[in-house]
């Protein structure tokens, strides 16, 4: 009938397009290999830019084809005019602009431009920033604009002040965007430095700031970024490093220090030692694996210990350790632990701004009972504020988040097995040499640098998994009691040469082979293994390997 | 136009409303042979949107269109039917604009250049369109830099261009942009020689002659009624669906407004999540209790618990019940829910649910707008239709049609010309009412339209459109209002606004005045020279022009009318289209029970072209009006196609 439709069957469409495929096909392998004739003569005309364009504007990730056109480039401006010059990097801009368009994630046209803006006289870095700003538009967490955006920031000398604004803006539109508040977190601190810290941000600033996340987590509590950028803001003050303690031995010469935080043995170039107050350069030697290492030890000269009094000395920066030797064997000196021990490590912000956070958390927990990242945050912030006031607050709190977070069971009793830890070594001192941590639920053992001068470890009737942890740390430990635990491995307990009282009883092991890095602890006399699941014969085996060793497991 | 038509029609539609031009492209895409008659010379009757000289125009005179017959039928003698026939009079619906009135407030020359004392102006109430009124300098120094709306409009227009070329009105291709640029370049001048001046010695009027506003006349789009589309409603599913969406434009509703009681600014209502977090008027507090709410509403029905006790009760009382304080109540009932204070609980929570199932699908709004204004919604229809075969005319309408006695059914229209052409089925919207016919008012909407010289309320974003909801204060019924700034295409330099309102009650014209004006701080008397250095933040916008009409929804009892004839209803005045948009599709099932409404129309390389041409060319008679009124713009819009493809 005149004028009525007729559309074209399926079958006819696909052939259309099959044969349009076809002929792109032939046309674009033609373009290649007219390309790569030109690559290998290195024949860099106006013809060879026209056939690589065809080609990227089909498939922009094809780098060969970009390296071609930076060396064309390159050729050209030994040969080309300015003018000439400046018209082929503006058009390269412009075409590269339509590539993004259509690739805004390729990662050879940002390169390509991040060339042509390097290499061509007088880019306007201006309109690159606009560009930016139209791209993150269309996809505020691309995050290869966002390096290009710092690229181009860090060649104009932009203003910090100017890009706060822009990832303001985007933060109103859409504050779901970690892009924007790391790139805030980054640019704040260069704007309103805090007086002491150059790497955190001005009290008046972090208020401001703290009403701006708090905006956001109020809006939906649910959204991770501004709960990530409200810990950044609460700051996570960083450790000094100091001595912790220093153990002298004559039985076998050795002088152990052990660092808050681990050091190369570049740092230890800093511990200086003295002997009756007179310098002694020592070689250092960590006592585990690693570049970086807790524990350090050298050396002590025989001849100058033998009689007398000695004081040994070690400093390092503004810290130092003394010991006495008065005829003893062995002496050791700690650091006095309190409750300020491990505070700085999860603030440094100022204890009113805690407080405040921590009042409008509890509102927030009110409006929205079992929330995971509010509560997670009260324990963070009361942990900061007076972990011993709000000792049982943390403690049901991370009990509640066990059941409202499920997945992360496991993540939450470790959090609560560290503060368990942290508390202990704050209230007990260290020169008792012996630590008990016996039915505390501790589902992992951490802050092994605090424990290295201790000879006795009761880790029984806890929830320790496995023993994996570097115990060798605790080079001077004696006695471990790890039992009515459900431990299923302990490769932790390997070198442990002071070792002689090992109890296992009640455990989950179920192999000899698991059993096999106490075989490396030369000074055990008795171990025990009651009531876990090794098979007779593995404990055959056993007696076997270690003769000399009292073997208890029935 | 007065050739003959083919006289023999499957479906013959009078009248081009946008449930009429609906259902007409919904016929010729399935092949129904369609005539669409409008007894106008422009497209959409009700729906329609007109430039500044054909609204004066209409509003002067709505009925001004030839009649072949006078409106009793006293002629039908001049027809002939034969003895078991009956001819029914078709008669134009002279009751849907009433009480309409319109003026422009600006001073008419610079006759006057001596600075006069006497600076209190007089408003020419009754109908005048101009305000005689002294000038306190020179017209050439009209320019405050930067804060006039001038240069600020020079501005606005120096950006739009590079963001959005598909919206430059260059790509109507009408000539007129020509004239634009050059326009834009000579303010752009002035603008720039003006900023040089010295801005606190100068005395400056800050309007507009009269002639220079009337200069302007084709760029305003001004709809008769204003609506927005809800982004998840029924006419944006439609224009997806069935690809007539690549007739036309949007804009998002960039804000909503409202009044708050006892507060004097318009205040931004947060309803989305990016609101709600960058909003200041409420504390963090109110912020966890408003994005709660909007959790539950967004899927309300898999939460019965949350609302069961409420079910009896209004909405407002489980707004209480929920700790929201009474500015959030306020928010929630009257700008997002947009239900009123007796409102049942689940009538809130469904009117709730259906704004945030819209928010967010294009942009941080649930609101898209129509550039150049809704009358392009109908026409994109009819040219629709045209393109499937549809047969337009225009300032050609049905004087009547004639019914068959025995079978009670009509078969055949005739025309102003006096041809009778057959019809299987007879559609009429709702400025047509057969004669004999139960007619009743249903209710009436006080619309009026003002162009004003800057925004309701200054931000820092430029703003594309506003919704405004201004609730019910001191006996005044609720009124909402649209603002549409310069890049909507329908105004030039100056915002315009349509407010519309209910009338339940008949109340006095004035206080409606009142109520809107003071709520927004409009004011047209304060057209007269100003000091410069005035604060712009909190400068009240100034109403330019204005106009006034109460529209009157007509029912038809169809009942009493053969089964072949459908009559269809007007904009009446809810806010969205789907009420419309159901009209259409209930009224084509009944046509073609069992076919599809509005399926994808093929794209271009789908379609066979064997007789050497191309369909889309092929249009016997464009549909496209003949002024400015409206130009069809053929860009596809993008965000409306995106998401189909989804």
């Amino acid at each position: 009938m005149h004028g009525r439709l007729k559309v074209k069957t399926t079958a006819v469409q696909e052939e259309e397009k099959r044969i349009k495929r076809q002929k792109k096909l032939k046309l674009f392998q033609g373009a290649l290999a007219a390309a790569f004739k030109k690559i290998h003569s290195k024949e860099y005309d106006p013809e060879g830019l026209y056939i690589t364009q065809e080609i990227l504007a089909a498939n922009s990730d094809y780098y060969t084809i970009w390296n071609y056109r930076k060396n064309a480039f390159l050729h050209f401006k030994n040969t080309k005019t300015s003018d000439e010059l400046l018209k082929c990097f503006q058009d390269e801009l412009s075409f590269l602009q339509n590539c993004l368009k259509n690739n805004p994630k390729s990662y050879s046209c940002w390169n390509q431009r991040c060339f042509v803006l390097l290499t061509m006289s007088d880019p306007d870095w201006k309109k690159e920033l606009q560009l930016c700003d139209l791209f993150l538009q269309f996809d505020d967490r691309n995050f290869h604009c966002w390096d290009y955006r710092r690229f181009v920031v860090q060649h104009s000398a932009v203003l910090p002040g100017e890009e706060i604004q822009f990832t303001h803006k985007l933060i109103e539109n859409n504050f779901s965007n970690y892009s924007s508040w790391h790139y805030r977190s980054k640019l704040l601190p260069i704007e309103c430095p805090d007086a002491s810290d150059k790497n955190r941000i001005g009290e008046k600033m972090l208020l401001e700031e703290l009403e701006l996340v708090q905006n956001a987590f109020f809006t939906d509590p649910n959204d991770q970024s501004a709960w990530f950028y409200h810990r950044w803001l609460l700051g996570r003050g960083e450790t000094k490093q100091s001595l912790l303690s220093l153990h002298v031995s004559l039985l076998d010469n050795k002088l152990t220090c052990t660092l808050r935080k681990p050091a190369s043995i570049k740092d230890c170039s800093r511990l200086n030692v003295y002997i009756n107050d007179n310098p002694h350069v020592v070689v250092w030697k960590g006592c585990n694996q690693g570049k970086y290492q807790h524990v350090w030890q050298s050396d002590l000269p025989k001849k100058d210990l033998f009689s007398g009094e000695n004081k040994i000395k070690v400093e390092f920066g503004s810290s130092e350790l003394m010991v006495e030797m008065t005829g003893q064997d062995e002496a050791i000196s700690c650091i006095q632990t309190n409750t300020e021990t491990f505070r700085q490590s999860s603030s440094d912000a100022k204890l009113s701004v805690l407080t405040e956070e921590l009042k409008s958390c509890e509102e927030l927990n009110d409006l929205e009972p079992g929330n995971k990242w509010v509560m997670l945050t009260l324990v963070l912030l009361m942990r900061a504020i007076d972990p011993t006031h709000y000792s049982s607050q943390v403690h049901d709190t991370l009990h509640e988040l066990c059941t409202v977070d499920g997945m992360r069971q496991c993540y939450y009793q470790d959090l609560m097995s560290k503060f368990v830890i942290e508390d202990h070594i704050a209230a007990v001192d260290l020169h008792q040499r012996c630590i008990d941590l016996h039915g505390k639920a501790l589902t992992r053992v951490c802050r092994f640098e605090f424990f290295s001068t201790i000879t006795s470890l009761n880790l029984s009737h806890n929830q320790l998994h496995s023993l994996n942890s570097p115990f060798k740390l605790l080079h001077c430990l004696q006695k471990l009691d790890v039992s009515e635990n459900e431990i299923v491995e302990i490769s932790g307990l390997k070198d442990l040469t002071k070792l002689v009282l090992l109890n296992l009883d009640s455990n989950k092991i179920s192999s000899l082979k698991t059993l096999e890095p106490v075989t490396t602890c030369a000074a055990l006399q008795k171990i025990s293994v009651k009531s876990n699941r090794i098979p007779l014969e593995d404990i055959d085996s056993l007696l076997q390997i270690l003769p000399n060793v009292e073997i208890v497991y029935e | 136009m007065n050739e003959a038509l083919p006289d023999d029609f499957d479906v013959i539609i009078i009248g081009t409303g946008l449930p009429a031009a609906v259902v007409s492209g919904a016929l010729s895409r399935v092949d129904k042979k369609v005539l669409h008659l409008d007894r106008n010379d422009y497209y959409g009757g009700s729906w329609s949107s007109f430039n500044i000289k054909s609204v004066e125009t209409f509003l002067q005179n709505p009925y001004d269109s030839a009649e072949y017959l006078n409106k009793d039928g006293e002629e039908t003698s001049n027809i002939e039917v034969s003895e078991d026939e009956e001819f029914v009079p078709i008669l134009q619906n002279k009751n849907f604009i009433t009480k309409a009135e319109y003026s422009c407030y600006l001073k008419r020359s610079e006759k006057n250049e001596e600075p006069a004392q006497s600076s209190s102006p007089c408003v020419d109430t009754c109908q005048s369109d101009v305000v005689e009124q002294s000038c306190a300098s020179k017209p050439d120094d009209s320019l405050k830099s930067g804060e006039t709306p001038i240069s600020e409009e020079v501005q606005k227009r120096e950006e739009s261009p590079k963001v959005e070329n598909c919206n430059d009105p260059a790509t109507q291709g009408d000539g007129d942009s020509v004239e634009k640029e050059k326009e834009l370049t000579q303010e752009l001048d002035k603008a720039k020689t003006k900023e040089k001046v010295d801005v606190s010695e100068v005395v400056k009027p800050r309007f507009p002659l009269s002639e220079d506003f009337y200069k302007q006349w084709r760029h305003y789009n001004l709809d008769l009624s204003p609506k927005v589309m809800f982004s998840r409603g029924l006419l944006v599913e439609l224009l997806i669906q069935s690809n007539v969406s690549r007739y036309l434009e949007f804009r998002n509703v960039t804000r909503t407004l409202t009044f708050l009681d006892g507060s004097k600014e318009l205040q931004r209502v947060p309803c989305s999540r990016a609101d709600v977090f960058s909003s200041k008027f409420v504390s963090v507090v109110e912020k966890r209790i408003l994005m709660r709410l909007f959790t539950l509403c967004a899927n309300y029905k898999d939460h019965e618990q949350e609302y069961q006790n409420f079910r009896e009760k209004t909405f407002i009382e489980f707004l209480a019940s929920r700790r929201l304080s009474l500015k959030a109540q306020h928010f929630v009932l009257y700008s997002i829910a947009m239900v009123s204070e007796t409102t049942s609980t689940l009538d809130g929570l469904a009117a709730t649910h259906k704004f945030l199932h819209s928010l967010g699908r294009y942009g941080n709004s649930a609101f898209l707008w129509p550039s150049y204004g809704v009358g392009e919604i109908p026409q994109a229809f009819c040219r629709f239709s045209a393109v499937f075969g549809g047969t337009f005319c225009l300032r050609r309408y049905a004087v009547g049609f004639i019914k068959d006695k025995t079978t009670g059914r009509c078969t055949a229209i005739v025309d102003n010309t006096g041809q009778k052409i057959r019809c299987g089925t007879l559609i009429l919207d709702d400025l047509n009412l057969p004669h004999g016919a139960n007619t009743t008012s249903t209710s009436s909407v006080d619309r009026a339209i003002y162009v004003i010289d800057s925004t309701v309320s200054k931000s820092d974003a430029e703003q594309e459109v506003s919704l405004v909801t201004i609730p019910p204060m001191c006996d005044n019924p609720a009124v909402r209002l649209i603002e549409a700034g310069p890049l909507c295409c329908v105004c030039p330099k100056n915002n315009y606004y349509c407010t519309k309102k209910n009338c339940e009650k008949q109340p006095k014209k004035l206080p409606f005045k009142k109520n809107v004006k003071n709520c927004l701080n409009l004011d047209e008397t304060n057209i007269k020279p100003e000091v410069g250095g005035e604060d712009s933040q909190s400068r009240k916008p100034v109403i330019l022009w204005s106009c006034h009409f109460t529209m009157t929804d007509t029912n038809t009892d169809n009942s009493t009318l053969p089964p072949n004839v459908i009559t269809l209803q007007g904009p009446r005045m809810d806010l969205g289209f789907d009420r419309a948009m159901n009209e259409a599709r209930e009224v084509f099932l009944r046509i073609c029970p069992g076919e599809d409404f509005l399926p994808r129309a093929p794209d271009p390389e789908e379609i066979v072209f064997d007789e050497g041409y191309n369909t889309e060319n092929n249009d016997t008679i464009s549909p496209t009006p003949e002024d400015g009124g409206g130009d069809y713009v053929e860009e596809e819009e993008e965000d409306l196609n995106e998401p189909a493809a989804e």
